[in-house]
């Protein structure tokens, strides 16, 4: 993008009343250079302060009251003031004005645009394609103060690197690995810890030895399993084994047959017995008086009806307008009046319909107190009569022992130990696959394989999410790594050119000795010497800038305050021969001390505007145009 | 001569060198040009860390 100063206008500014600067040609084009003659006290540092504050962001909306007070006219009183600047970014103008109360202390911008997009508004704009671009740092590189080219070459001052850092944008990707670092933020926030390698270790680990414990549950689980079927397989060999020698004496066969069948009606009966009295259980009035007693008062105070609205109220209307009641009497005018009027007194929320139900429910249960209590004698007595089966088994079993058969007993014995094995396992197996552990305080992730299966999964949650954030710093680390590293190798590469560049033009301004830029280490650092003399300094100073200037993508005008105060005559005619071909806009406020050898070398040179500022101390500045005017300050 | 060029030599050698993929390589450069343009904002960021590889590891992406 070309940038370019096309003027300044001042009213009530410091010595200055109401002044207008302009830098155009009749034809709208730009002076390439212009001497702007102003005395020492006269404004030059302010201008240059008015025109940074305008074209860097955030500019003059970091001024406090003292800031805004300091442009206060010194030659009369003035409550407000304003400087505008009108620059061109390409082909927009944008006209600018800073409006500046003094009574208040505040400072105000105001934009206007000409060109592809118009109109006034009240605040500090910038082209979009200079977003981000026109820090203060950046342009304090173009909008240059008196010290700013002797930092350039100060040993200890970093002002040459900076100065390719912020003219070449390089300070951009500082900005990046920020907003990188922003992110990396944002994650951490997200996953609520401050994510490191050790803490990351440590919810592996965690997570690796829940899902041990896992897997070890899985294994008890199947080797229980194994031992359970072994055990069946077992024990049904025993039965055959004992069903053969029970079947080898027929009496005792038959009368085991009849055991056994009695042995099945009791166990079906005891288990129609159980299904009832757990019926009986599930109706808690059946339990105890105290629950009926406190149900059927609950009832009592229920009795007031209310009736669904929505629904019910159409009921209403349709009775009302019928011929007869649902109690089969006739109904007349008067009927229907009364049935619309009371109507309201039955009906209720809607949620009447589910109390109704309850009120319903209550009215129509009966205690049982008594039927439970049978059934549990039912129940005592069926368990009762299983013992008594059970041990006609086992006297049936010592008859044949006695007969001679000990080999029964063994194989009985056998079996029971085999019953209480796999009942054992058998509930186990129950403990370890039961999905219902939350409801179970004795099942946990130390013998259920679900709540173990959950508690790992939990921690490896945390574990991956940990994980992923600590991936993400690591890879958001290498990017900033690659980053920084184009910093640093454009860098590098910048100053081997920019070095070539200066070195040769200052050999076309200092003839009588040999200077020579060997390195940038943060400043200039010269061959085979240690310091310059002040001229050296400032001549080496602008070819050294004039060449970040001509190379940089975009083009500033260079505004400068007394370039050539410190050279001596041949320097500055040296310089000022150079100087226009540095850069593209140059304006230059001298003093009249710098007019012999400096400014008098431009006196031939038709892209040249001149303009004086000047008056007493005690009063406002006059302006005076043109060369002659130039020529004649003193 | 314009002495961006040095800059873009710069990246391009940057992002030749890394030990990243090729399509990584290209994001990258693309994303530093946005990025000094301003036109580039935290999710595009955001993706191309996704996109890194980590030192050792085989990259997920």
């Amino acid at each position: 993008m070309k940038i370019r100063i096309l003027g300044w206008d001042y009213e009530n500014i410091r010595r200055i009343g109401k002044l207008s600067i302009d830098l155009t040609r009749s034809d709208g084009s730009v002076y390439e250079n212009a001497f702007i003659m102003m005395p020492n006290g006269t404004g030059k540092t302010t201008t240059l302060r008015l025109i940074r504050a305008i074209l860097s962001i955030p500019g003059a909306n970091e001024w406090v009251e003292k800031d805004v007070r300091s442009f206060r006219p010194v030659f009369k009183e003035a409550s407000k003031g304003k400087f505008s600047l009108k620059v061109m970014f390409d082909e927009d103008v944008y006209y600018y004005t800073l409006h500046l109360n003094y009574d208040l202390g505040e400072v105000r911008y105001e934009t206007t645009r000409v060109g592809r997009s118009g109109g006034l508004e009240a605040k500090h704009l910038q082209p979009m394609s200079m977003k981000g671009v026109l820090t203060e740092e950046f342009v304090s590189r173009f909008i240059f103060d008196g010290e700013q080219a002797q930092k350039t070459l100060n040993a200890g001052s970093k002002e040459a690197e900076k100065a390719i850092l912020y003219l070449y944008q390089l300070d951009k990707l500082d900005d990046l690995c920020k907003q990188i670092d922003k992110l990396i933020g944002i994650k951490q926030e997200e996953s609520k810890n401050h994510i490191t390698e050790r803490s990351v270790s440590g919810y592996r680990r965690k997570s690796e030895k829940l899902e041990k414990n896992y897997q070890a549950l899985c294994a008890e689980y199947a080797d229980a399993l194994s031992s359970l079927k072994s055990r069946k397989q077992r024990k049904t060999v025993y039965e055959q084994r004992y069903q053969k020698i029970i079947s080898k004496d027929e009496q005792i066969r038959n009368e085991q047959d009849e055991l056994r069948q009695l042995q099945d009606e009791t166990v079906k009966k005891k288990l129609e017995s159980v299904g009832r009295i757990m019926s009986y259980i599930r109706r808690p009035y059946n339990l105890q008086m105290e629950m009926h007693i406190r149900l059927q008062g609950l009832w009592q105070n229920m009795q007031t009806l209310r009736l669904p609205r929505n629904v019910a109220k159409e009921f209403f209307n349709e009775l009302a307008h019928s011929e007869e009641c649902v109690c089969g009497r006739e109904i007349g005018e008067t009927e229907r009046e009364f049935i619309l009027k009371r109507a309201d007194d039955y009906l209720g929320q809607n949620e009447f319909a589910v109390l109704n139900e309850i009120k319903t429910a209550l009215k129509e249960y009966t205690a049982d107190g008594q039927g439970l209590n049978a059934e549990k004698n039912n129940l005592e007595a069926l368990l009762s009569k299983e013992q008594e089966i059970s041990n006609a088994f086992d006297r049936l079993d010592a008859i044949l022992a006695n007969k001679g058969n000990q080999e029964v007993l063994q194989v009985k014995e056998d079996m029971r130990r085999l019953d209480g094995e796999i009942e054992v396992l058998e509930r186990k197996c129950a403990n370890l696959n039961s999905k219902d552990y939350h409801n179970d305080k004795n099942l946990s992730s130390d013998n259920n394989i679900q709540a173990a299966y959950d508690k790992w999964q939990e921690a490896k949650a945390v574990y991956d999410k940990a994980n992923g954030t600590f991936a993400f710093i690591r890879k958001a680390e290498r990017l900033k790594t690659y980053i920084l590293n184009v910093k640093e190798s454009a860098m590098q590469r910048l100053k081997e050119y920019i070095i070539q560049e200066t070195n040769h033009k200052v050999r076309t301004i200092i003839k009588n000795d040999t200077i020579k830029i060997k390195n940038i280490t943060g400043h200039l650092i010269f061959e085979d010497r240690e310091g310059l003399s002040e001229g050296q300094n400032l001549a080496v100073a602008y070819a050294y800038l004039g060449t970040l200037f001509e190379h940089s993508q975009n083009q500033f005008p260079f505004v400068v305050d007394s370039p050539a105060a410190a050279l001596d005559l041949n320097m500055r005619r040296e310089i000022a021969m150079v100087m226009p071909g540095l850069f593209e806009q140059m304006i230059i406020f001298v003093t009249s001390g710098e007019k012999q050898g400096f400014a008098e070398t431009y006196y031939a040179r038709s892209d040249v505007k001149y303009y004086v500022i000047e008056g007493k101390r005690d009063k406002a500045a006059v302006l005076k145009e043109g060369l002659a005017e130039f020529k004649k300050s003193r | 001569m314009n002495l961006y060029k040095e800059f873009e030599d710069a990246l391009t050698e940057v992002s030749e060198n890394a030990e990243e993929t090729t399509e990584f390589g290209g994001r990258f450069c693309m994303l530093i040009k946005n990025f000094m343009n301003g036109m580039s904002d935290l999710s595009d960021i955001d993706d191309l860390i996704q996109e890194a590889m980590i030192p050792g590891e085989e990259n997920e992406n």
